[in-house]
């Protein structure tokens, strides 16, 4: 049987329900809603975090002024974008202009509804799940693009160019990373391949193969390069091509950017955690697999594993200095491309020699004996 | 009402098709004329998918709307190369300046 | 009636999408309203619970087909919507994205076809061919994913890996055709006067 949130609720709690589809309609409506402030809320902190960590990395205080240590900045941040004037500047193409956040928004939205929270908390169990992650970070390039062609600039068109070239090629070494762990774990579903990992480090798809492990940092470096950020962030450099994409909008537009590349990067982190580090596997205890607080030490253990890797994306930013757009590209086919390639073959003679079997357990095996 | 969402989709296809034609006809772009052959794969596609599933035919009648899916893909990277090569040799977009063969 | 509003939702947007595209002059935002229509296919297609193959439909057209037409829109210049042909010798003369003559011409014969297609859907008693049987139940509740895999592994494997050969020389041609002219550089010609 399906396990989203809505078959939670039914099998457990089921005198709540009074009506079939207006209650699950309720049910998922909140549980939705739930998440997108949620998300609201760990981008808007995810701004904090980064000029807090980059402030630590450059032997400076970040934002301490507004609340205690400075924690209600994203919040002044919000205040202040809202209030500012919207300008559509003259020529701009209105519908694209207007249309082209909106898109990068709601294609980062609509990328969290299969991300598993816990065993239950999903909304959206499918069978299909890696493969509707990794195509909607195209839809984001499209709204980037869109936006860059649609300001009536020079700069705008060529950083949307480069930031919907980057996107798209990079989208070739992560999808055959992907495809490496769902040959591993023979499903496409995130909670399916969640479930074939345990709670472990040595029971994770990171230390199962050698060729695993390097798939991993081949999918943190694509990844990066996906959500513009960190050394591959040339389209929206203020140095560069006077930020590129989003130079020509203003207070909440450019905010829907900025979030939606904030959410982005959670997304991203996600799926990384899902795919290799375990995903929301905690140990039960002995309760039941469905008790609530099980949930939720689930939920908390995916979080923290998330916000672990988001704070390495952080530091790899203020860390290494920004690409060329030709050593980008050069990276992608010449180099990140071959070595996904390599893996995933290298992967598929690992299943067919060790049967299937992980390192760690090679080695009880041999220890055992 | 399962056949109404049949019929309904069928429906759907054939305004898909006529829309295609239609931007075939009315367009003199070469990206206009593309946009057409899509919508017209598109309609042809969601129609198999759509009797497959009604009367349960072998999985195989899946396979098809998977395999326009593919070659329009293929297709729209071998239209991409001669728009660039028409715009190259020509400095425009317009159908009607593609004569080299006429007459 | 709750369970036909996937299937209304889809088609309001395929059909707003098409009607959009037909009457718009700006091809730039005709690739936006294709989108569209993309997005109510797969909405289509998972209302039909086929969801490999939506998620297939959105990948590849939303995410690949139109990223390639809006770079084909912007590599052969542009959105100008008013330049004619330079052929002096073409009679018809109608800007790029078409005059009412052409879109009345093409109105006519679309909708021919569309009479056409809608009386052969409606003259063939395809009912009474075929016993009308859903797919509700999916056996071994097995997806579609595993089902299509199987077929394609075993049975046609030869269009499988002819289909990916058909990509392999897609993507060879087209970087083949596209690519910049060599010129003779001017001392090689002035070598070859001499010898």
């Amino acid at each position: 049987m399906e396990k989203n949130i809505f078959t939670y609720i039914q099998q457990y709690y089921p005198d709540f329900i009074l009506l079939e589809w207006p209650f699950a309609f309720l049910v998922f409506f909140l549980f939705a809603f739930l998440i997108i402030n949620v998300l609201a809320i760990v981008a808007g902190l995810a701004t904090y975090a980064e000029r807090k960590i980059s402030a630590d990395i450059q032997a400076r205080i970040g934002p301490n002024r507004v609340g205690p240590y400075g924690l209600l900045q994203f919040l002044a941040d919000g205040v202040k974008m809202i209030l500012k004037e919207d300008i559509i500047p003259e020529g701009v193409d209105k519908l694209l202009f207007k249309l082209a956040p909106l898109l990068c928004l709601i294609g980062v939205f609509f990328s969290t509804l299969v991300l598993p929270f816990s065993e239950f908390f999903v909304l959206f169990n499918s069978d299909v799940g890696v493969f509707y992650l990794l195509g909607l970070s195209t839809l984001i390039g499209v709204g980037i693009f869109l936006g860059g062609y649609s300001s009536n600039s020079k700069w705008s068109l060529l950083g949307g160019m480069r930031s919907a070239s980057q996107i798209v090629s990079y989208e070739i070494p992560m999808t055959i990373v992907a495809l490496t762990i769902v040959l591993l774990g023979q499903g496409l579903s995130l909670s399916h391949l969640t479930s074939k990992q345990g709670i472990f480090p040595w029971n994770w798809y990171l230390f199962h193969n050698p060729f695993t492990f390097i798939s991993f940092f081949v999918y943190f470096v694509a990844g990066l390069a996906e959500t513009n950020r960190a050394p591959f962030d040339l389209p929206e450099a203020e140095s560069e091509l006077v930020s590129g994409y989003h130079t020509e909008y203003s207070g909440m537009r450019f905010a829907f950017f900025a979030l939606a590349e904030y959410i982005e990067v959670f997304v991203l982190c996600a799926l990384a955690v899902v795919l290799f580090l375990g995903g929301n596997n905690a140990p039960s205890f002995g309760l039941d697999p469905s008790h609530l607080f099980l949930q939720f030490l689930q939920t908390l253990i995916f979080f923290l594993k998330t916000f672990l890797l988001y704070y390495i994306v952080i530091w790899v930013r203020w860390t290494l200095p920004r690409l060329r757009v030709d050593q980008l590209m050069s990276l992608c086919w010449k180099y990140l491309t071959p070595i996904a390639l390599f893996n995933l073959v290298g992967c598929a003679i690992w299943i067919w020699i060790f049967k299937g079997k992980s390192i760690g357990q090679i080695c009880l095996s041999f220890f055992g004996l | 009402m399962m056949e109404k969402t049949l019929l309904l989709y069928q429906l759907l296809s054939c305004f898909l098709f006529a829309a295609g034609i239609f931007l075939i006809f009315a367009r003199n772009h070469l990206i206009a004329l593309f946009i057409g052959l899509e919508l017209l794969l598109n309609a042809s596609a969601l129609s198999f998918a759509t009797y497959t599933y009604a009367f349960s035919l072998p999985k195989e009648g899946y396979l098809f709307p998977i395999f326009i899916i593919v070659i329009a893909a293929a297709e729209a990277a071998v239209a991409l190369a001669i728009a660039i090569r028409f715009y190259q040799n020509k400095e425009s977009s317009h159908v009607a300046d593609a004569t080299v063969l006429q007459g | 009636m709750f369970e036909f509003f996937w299937p209304l939702m889809a088609s309001g947007l395929v059909l707003a999408g098409i009607s959009l595209l037909c009457f718009s002059r700006n091809i730039v935002h005709s690739c936006f309203y294709l989108f569209l229509v993309f997005i109510g296919i797969g909405l289509a297609y998972l209302s039909l619970q086929l969801d490999f193959l939506a998620v297939t439909q959105l990948v590849v057209y939303g995410g690949g087909v139109v990223m390639i037409l809006l770079f084909a829109i912007m590599l052969t210049g542009g959105n100008e919507q008013t330049s004619f042909s330079k052929n002096i010798l073409n009679k018809l003369q109608a800007p790029l994205m078409g005059n009412l003559k052409q879109t009345a011409l093409a109105l006519i014969v679309s909708f021919i076809f569309l009479g056409a297609l809608v009386y052969f859907l409606f003259i063939s008693d395809y009912f009474s061919m075929m016993p009308f049987s859903p797919q509700t139940i999916r056996e071994n509740q097995e997806s579609l994913t595993f089902s299509l895999g199987m077929i394609l592994g075993k049975q046609h494997i030869f269009i499988f890996e002819f289909s990916s050969l058909l990509l392999l020389g897609a993507l060879i041609v087209a970087a083949a055709i596209s690519r910049p002219e060599k010129e003779e550089k001017e001392s090689v010609k002035i070598q070859e006067e001499i010898l």
